[in-house]
């Protein structure tokens, strides 16, 4: 039987009839581009019944079985770029067919932001969230806003990234590493940057860009470690570098890949995959302390499709997803059983700041010093 | 008195007809007045009772203050430069012999359809200082350093008026329109040189067009928000709009933005009751005079510096950046440049089938957009009729409160809306009615203006025919006076309609979800710089638009837009 069959959602009526309007609509808009357009949308329409490769927990097998009722599940997210958030919610559809993803991403306060406006006005949006600003977390939990649940797969994570809430709120699903990158074509190995305080030479005046801890968590992680290590002299001294300041931290590729700016800082994995398809960059540890930050995952406690929800949870710690993550940015593996991109360094083997949990409090403070400090 | 008619079918509708004014005014007030007040009220009744901290915090840090007196300084500067393009370039198609006037007048309404935000996310590629086409033009043409860069003030200032001039265009085109060669050919008489004439006798005529023109561009410009997004955060500084958008950063300061909003709304008051005592002193009732013979001035060997001068800022304002967004959407890399190999309909492809809510977006824009636009040029058909033919007392009152959110910023609508219609009893947050009411709103005073317009060129005489033979209020109105309407109230659909497509500042705040607009999703691809994808989704956009702007234009006739009476 066809999970569409199956639903006893009140808004199941509805549902086709948008799917129907959606791909009307997608047929009216690619009729100039109808060629590359018939290939791919044959290839997505025929996502059939196509099982989870590996049999299910009963556990999960139950879940699977709410959730085809629950027919979808929305996702606030601001891990990945919007790309690979979204193959990731693709890929879960495939996992579980007739499960589909609302994959909503902003940068992480923005989500934030979005998410208590909808506590606000009582309104039960979002089902799934993942942010970069693990303090996010803390917040809901202390307002008794988030679910208790454990996924199964929490207990196939490393152990460095196992147990970020000891009571079982939230998740690491993702991990960012924070290094320098910058463009081979413009300096050699003599010139390039080898650590946070190189950047306040003024050789890099008018080169640097990042993004903004008033928007992106890792952002707001690799401000707070800076501001430990230096202190916020450091801020003020790279202002004189007239650094370029965009959003989210993954403006800082565009920009680079624009040629607009040629240093950067990033989560380990994209610049090296850029490198190793052919692009002109090199990336560097550095050597006072690559940022490591976790970022987690927790159910709403009001999610509109609780089943969904765990499902989906669960399924991000999977080795599929994390296997995505590896594969599309070469993101840092979570789990042992991904092995590493090509010539990642184990975080166990760099020099690290680690800011936790408690630590990413003090981002409201940093963000209004850095607004005094850079304007915006 | 028409008691007499208060029996039969005739009575009834009647009584239909004040009982729809009725309905229409409580609506109004509860969409307009109510959550004015509720921000007035906000500012001040916090959680610990009667409060000023909030105004203290709202204006007691010198960046949010200096924030706002960035806003009107950009206001102000807009509305200059745009006064500058705008109105030379309405003379010169309403006055001159200049060539391809007609190609011009659309090159205007391209700029219109265009949202400010889109050619802000364009002139991103074009003034970046090092990856921007222009500087890397200038630099191989043999240029030394960077010739501009967009992320500035001067950058922003530019890029608002650019996509505002339109506003003075048509208010200033409307009167040069009505202004007869009589006056001037006295002048002439007199001995006065075109130059001076024009000077003196033509642009003074025209003067309240212009101040008019002004003030919408200088409210718009303060209340822009993508723009001054997108420019302002990469270069450093904020303005009034995006100041108040960090009061809703978690944790969300909704008495702070309440009380910072009524800044905004001070500025924008003082500015009407200014240019009313202004108006008020002198008479320009020649302008309203129709008859007397237009001729065009002949401006000679100059007739084609002065379509170079239209062309020039047609490619600023339109050419240029739809290039390079064609560019982009169709590009693997948009700074790799034109090459086969760059070229890709990927990013259409994947906004199409693999994004969750490109289409939706897509959807919620068209579906927002007719709504709104059906519903305000019902409503402003009514109450425009209602105040022309003096149905019912307090008509003339519900048009003026139609015209009030004029004065109301979107970003401070939109506050207000959230305030208002998110909690019970309404709960409408994350609903498309919110978006709807909310742009409703928006677009009711130009909806009536257009309405008022076209009703005053209708002479009562027929509906009293039609009277006289016994047909009801609402029949005149179903089948004479809307038929007569028929094209103004078309230009007015599409005025509304494009108005709402380019909605960003109402929406950015009411959208949940499932009820996420174009405007907005454009802004959260411009967090990441994925500006392929946002070109692609920008020119899906403009297509969209051009298709009902062009179906309009064969139903309303080519000057929809610049028609205003």
């Amino acid at each position: 039987m066809s999970p569409m069959q199956t639903t006893t959602d009140c808004g199941a009526a509805t549902r086709p009839r948008r799917q129907a309007r959606n791909r009307l609509l997608a047929a009216l808009l690619l009729a100039p581009a109808a060629l590359l357009a018939t290939a791919g949308g044959a290839a997505l329409a025929q996502s059939g019944p196509a099982a989870a490769s590996v049999a299910l927990s009963p556990a999960v097998a139950d879940l699977y079985e709410k959730a085809k009722a629950e027919r979808e599940l929305t996702w606030y997210v601001s891990h990945y770029n919007t790309e690979t958030a979204e193959a990731v919610g693709r890929d879960f559809t495939r996992a579980f067919p007739g499960v589909k993803v609302n994959v909503i991403r902003a940068t992480a306060q923005v989500v934030f932001q979005r998410l208590n406006q909808d506590l606000k006005a009582n309104v039960a949006n979002c089902d799934v969230l993942s942010s970069t600003d693990a303090s996010h977390f803390e917040h809901l939990k202390s307002r008794k806003l988030l679910a208790t649940y454990r996924p199964e797969n929490a207990d196939a994570l490393h152990p460095v990234y196992r147990d970020m809430d000891p009571d079982n709120q939230f998740h690491a699903t993702a991990t960012a590493m924070i290094i320098i990158a910058y463009r081979s074509d413009k300096f050699d190995d003599r010139t390039a940057p080898t650590s946070w305080q190189d950047l306040l030479h003024p050789r890099f005046k008018g080169q640097l860009a990042f993004g903004h801890p008033g928007y992106s968590g890792y952002v707001g992680a690799w401000a707070i470690g800076l501001d430990k290590l230096y202190g916020w002299e450091y801020f003020e001294k790279l202002k004189a570098n007239q650094p370029q300041i965009g959003r989210s931290i993954n403006d800082v590729k565009t920009m680079l890949d624009a040629g607009e700016r040629t240093v950067g800082h990033d989560g380990d994995g994209p610049f090296r995959k850029k490198a190793h398809d052919g692009a002109p960059y090199k990336t560097v540890y550095p050597s006072d302390g690559a940022i490591v930050v976790l970022a987690g995952t927790g159910v709403l406690a009001n999610a509109p499709k609780p089943n969904a929800a765990r499902l989906f949870a669960n399924y991000l710690i999977s080795r599929e997803a994390q296997q995505i993550l590896v594969t599309r940015d070469w993101a840092p593996s979570m789990r042992s059983d991904v092995p590493l991109s090509p010539g990642a360094r184990p975080v166990t083997e760099v020099k690290t700041l680690r800011i936790n949990t408690s630590d990413m409090k003090a981002l409201p403070s940093i963000r209004e010093r850095w607004r005094d400090t850079f304007g915006s | 008195m028409q008691r007499t008619d208060g029996r039969g079918t005739a009575g009834f509708a009647q009584r239909s007809l004040w009982l729809l004014l009725v309905a229409l005014a409580v609506t109004m007030a509860l969409l307009i007045a109510a959550p004015m007040l509720r921000l007035a009220l906000t500012s001040v009744f916090t959680e610990n009772g009667v409060s000023f901290e909030p105004w203290v915090e709202a204006f007691g840090r010198s960046r949010h203050l200096a924030a706002l007196w960035r806003s009107i300084v950009l206001g102000v500067a807009a509305a200059a430069l745009s006064c500058l393009a705008g109105v030379t370039m309405a003379w010169l198609v309403s006055r001159t012999d200049m060539p391809a006037r007609g190609f011009v007048s659309m090159t205007v309404v391209a700029t219109f359809v265009m949202p400010p935000y889109l050619g802000a996310v364009a002139w991103l590629l074009l003034g970046g200082p090092n990856a921007g086409w222009i500087n890397k033009a200038w630099l191989a043409l043999g240029g030394t350093s960077q010739l501009l860069n967009i992320y500035s003030f001067e950058g922003l200032i530019f890029l608002v008026a650019l996509y505002l001039f339109p506003f003075h265009f048509v208010f200033a085109k409307a009167a040069l329109d009505m202004v007869s060669s009589e006056l001037e050919d006295a002048a002439t008489i007199l001995g006065a040189s075109r130059a001076l004439t024009t000077w003196r006798i033509t642009l003074p005529m025209v003067l309240p067009a212009i101040i008019g023109g002004s003030i919408v561009v200088f409210l718009e410009a303060i209340t822009l928000f993508g723009t001054p997004a997108l420019i302002g955060i990469p270069a450093g500084f904020t303005v009034a709009t995006t100041q108040l958008a960090q009061f809703f950063e978690f944790p969300p300061r909704l008495e702070a933005a309440s009380a910072y909003s009524m800044a905004l709304l001070a500025l924008t008051v003082a500015l009407l009751a200014l240019q009313r005592a202004w108006l008020a002193r002198r008479g320009y009732t020649s302008v309203s005079g129709k008859g007397g013979e237009r001729r065009p001035t002949p401006l000679g060997p100059w007739r084609w510096v002065a379509f170079g001068f239209c062309v020039a800022i047609g490619t600023l304002a339109v050419f240029a950046p739809l290039v390079v967004l064609l560019q982009a959407a169709f590009s693997k890399a948009w700074s790799a440049g034109f090459s086969i190999a760059n070229l890709t309909l990927d990013n259409f492809r994947y906004l199409i089938f693999e994004h969750r809510s490109a289409l939706q977006s897509i959807w919620n824009t068209l579906l927002y957009s007719t709504i709104t636009a059906c519903l305000a040029v019902l409503a402003a058909l009514v109450v425009a009729y209602a105040n022309a033919r003096r149905l019912a007392p307090g008509a003339g009152l519900l048009q003026t409160l139609c015209t009030l959110p004029f004065a109301i910023p979107g970003i401070v609508l939109a506050v207000a809306f959230y305030a208002t219609f998110a909690p019970p009893p309404f709960s409408l947050y994350g609903t498309g009615t919110i978006l709807v009411l909310a742009f409703l709103v928006r677009s009711l005073p130009i909806a009536v203006v257009q309405a008022a317009g076209s009703i005053r060129s209708l002479n009562p005489e027929m509906e009293d025919a039609a009277r006289v033979l016994g047909a009801g209020r609402i029949t005149v109105l179903a089948r004479i006076v809307a038929p007569l309407l028929k094209t103004g109230m078309i230009g007015a659909w599409l005025l509304v309609f494009i108005g709402a497509t380019r909605e960003l500042s109402t929406a950015i705040f009411l959208t949940g979800p499932r009820t996420k607009v174009m405007s907005v999703l454009m802004l959260d691809l411009s967090e990441e710089g994925n500006f392929e994808t946002l070109a692609a989704l920008g020119c899906l956009l403009l297509a969209v638009a051009c298709v009902v702007v062009l179906v309009g234009q064969r139903v309303a006739g080519r000057d929809f837009m610049l028609r205003r009476s």
